[in-house]
């Protein structure tokens, strides 16, 4: 038999792990309940505090190698988190008092690796003719994974109710700037048809032209929101863009505007990034037609788009513009969608366009900041993340 | 701020002799003039753009008193409800006697639980104007005028 074989050999086991054994009898079984169900076992004579036998198991979940610690309950101490120490310890005293009060708890380990080891520690007191407890059993139970899962499942469902509430938010505010256009088209049909029942075609005339130019103000918006869309709740997939070459294609298709406007634009160079094109592109396009769209009417547009100094890892860049700027109260606001500061016969807009940028910055890891003077210019600034080297695994 | 006079009779012979209106949207206060003529009920309206601009002339001390104010929430700048705790906090005495209507797209029920907070706003009109509300606003005008309950 194979138990009586290393019988034969010094046993230089813990007295302890002998006596637990001889609990257990059957050595094969011993150690696949070990093995298999527990990450650490414990053995503590409470007679003699001082000795606690702990299995390899359980130190091998700390990353601590088996037998290099004495087995001894300081031997652990100094890795337990504090607070469950106090946790574990009032339900010791519990147990020890009321053998059904249950000795169980999740507690934290420090791992030799700095990271966190969570550990359900159930124990059982044996205890003696008198029922007083000379004697205590207890197995760990590895439970980081669950507790990883739970953690990760808590940030998904808090992602998931941000989400849900800001869809709530948009949906609001979409049904009611697109209810606004709706209401007033109706209103111009409505005198369109009370115009040609009058015998006024060139009035009805009139209020079809209006109505046409809502509706086409309309269009513009809900093309803007569905390029929203496409940014909400969608976890960023950035590349490497060539920024300077993605600026000198946007200054291309806003070439038109630029020319009527006189507009004078400079441009820093600025190198790779690590961004979403059509996200950046759309961005840097809303800033510049900003820049030339709120201009007091006798100004020329004057836009520096310049590289400036950013955190570790990341290019900053500034549109400094000469328009007509943004009061400090209204500096925060125009990032919400469809704030419009100002009233569409001044300067039109969906009220789209700041709240897709403050998007594409949060995406890219960035705040929008705002300098503004009124009457002067604004200085909008982002920064994105610099495009390093391909890390090398060799 | 854009007069609009109804020279059909003096005013005084309109159940509302003058209306003020707060509202960014051009066309519509285009159509509002338009819609309000038809009725024949308002004899002068007076149209702000901006509820800073309507706000500027109601602090003036030339301002003339108005039966009505028709008004708008959202607004670029100023809001309807900006305006109202201006106006609330600056205790605009020439607001004495006159009804505040709310006249918004605002689907919001929060907004129309704000409104009814403002001891001034006596009813919420959801937009489009029609015809039909400016009676509507005549009847509250002519309740609050004899102390009997409004809508809000």
């Amino acid at each position: 038999m194979q138990s009586q074989a290393q019988r034969t050999e010094p046993d230089t086991r813990h007295y302890l792990e002998r006596e637990l054994e001889n609990l257990v009898q059957d050595r094969q079984i011993w150690h696949f309940l070990r093995a298999g169900s527990l990450d650490g076992i414990w053995y503590w004579d409470l007679e003699h505090p001082e000795h606690e036998w702990m299995s390899d198991e359980f130190w091998e979940l700390l990353g601590v190698k088996p037998g290099s610690k004495p087995h001894s309950p300081l031997a652990w101490q100094d890795l337990i988190h504090p607070d469950d120490l106090k946790v574990a310890t009032k339900n010791f005293r519990a147990h020890c008092a009321d053998p059904e009060h249950p000795y169980d708890q999740i507690v934290r380990y420090k791992h030799a690796n700095g990271s966190t080891v969570w550990v359900r520690c159930r124990g059982l007191a044996i205890r003696n003719a008198e029922g007083k407890p000379i004697r205590m059993l207890g197995a760990h139970n590895d439970v980081t994974s669950l507790k990883r899962a739970e953690a990760s499942a808590d940030a998904e469902q808090l992602h998931s109710r941000q989400t849900d509430e800001e869809l709530r938010a948009f949906a609001y505010s979409t049904s009611h700037d697109l209810k606004s256009p709706a209401n007033t088209i109706r209103m111009l049909l409505q005198e369109a048809r009370l115009a040609l029942r009058s015998g006024d075609p060139a009035d009805a005339e009139l209020m079809l032209d209006k109505a046409e130019t809502t509706n086409e103000a309309m269009r513009t918006m809900v093309e803007k929101l569905l390029e929203y869309t496409r940014m909400v709740g969608k976890a960023p997939a950035h590349e490497p863009v060539d920024l300077d070459r993605l600026m000198s294609e946007v200054l291309d298709s806003i070439a038109a505007d630029i020319r009527q406007s006189d507009a004078k634009i400079t441009v820093d160079t600025f190198g790779m990034v690590l961004g979403t094109d059509w996200q950046l592109r759309q961005m840097l396009q809303n800033f510049v037609t900003n820049a030339i769209k709120f201009q007091p009417e006798d100004r020329c547009p004057r836009i520096d788009i310049r590289a400036v100094s950013a955190p570790p890892g990341r290019l900053g860049i500034e549109i400094a513009d000469n328009g007509i700027g943004i009061t400090l109260e209204n500096q925060v606001r125009i990032f919400d969608l469809f704030t419009k500061l100002h009233r569409p016969s001044a300067y039109t807009g969906s009220g789209v366009g700041l709240a897709f940028c403050a998007r594409v910055a949060r995406s890219h890891g960035s705040d929008i900041t705002v300098r503004s003077a009124l009457g002067e210019g604004t200085v909008f600034g982002i920064h994105l993340p610099l495009l390093r080297e391909a890390p090398s695994w060799s | 701020m854009v007069v609009t006079q109804r020279n059909s009779g003096p005013d005084q012979a309109y159940p509302i002799p003058r209306m003020a209106i707060v509202d960014d949207a051009e066309f519509d206060q285009m159509l509002y003039a338009r819609i309000i003529g038809r009725t024949g009920l308002v004899g002068e309206t007076l149209s702000f753009y901006t509820a800073e601009e309507a706000l500027a002339y109601f602090e003036a001390p030339t301002a003339k008193p108005v039966d009505v104010i028709l008004l708008d929430i959202n607004m670029p700048g100023m809001s309807g409800f900006d305006f109202l705790d201006q106006v609330t906090s600056k205790r605009l005495m020439k607001f004495a006697g006159a009804v505040i209507v709310m006249l918004t797209t605002s689907l919001d029920p929060n907004d129309m639980a704000r409104a009814g907070s403002y001891d001034l706003v006596k009813d919420y009109i959801n937009k489009p104007l029609e015809e039909g509300h400016i009676g509507r606003i005549s009847s509250v005008l002519e309740a609050v005028r004899q102390g009997a309950p409004t809508p809000l």
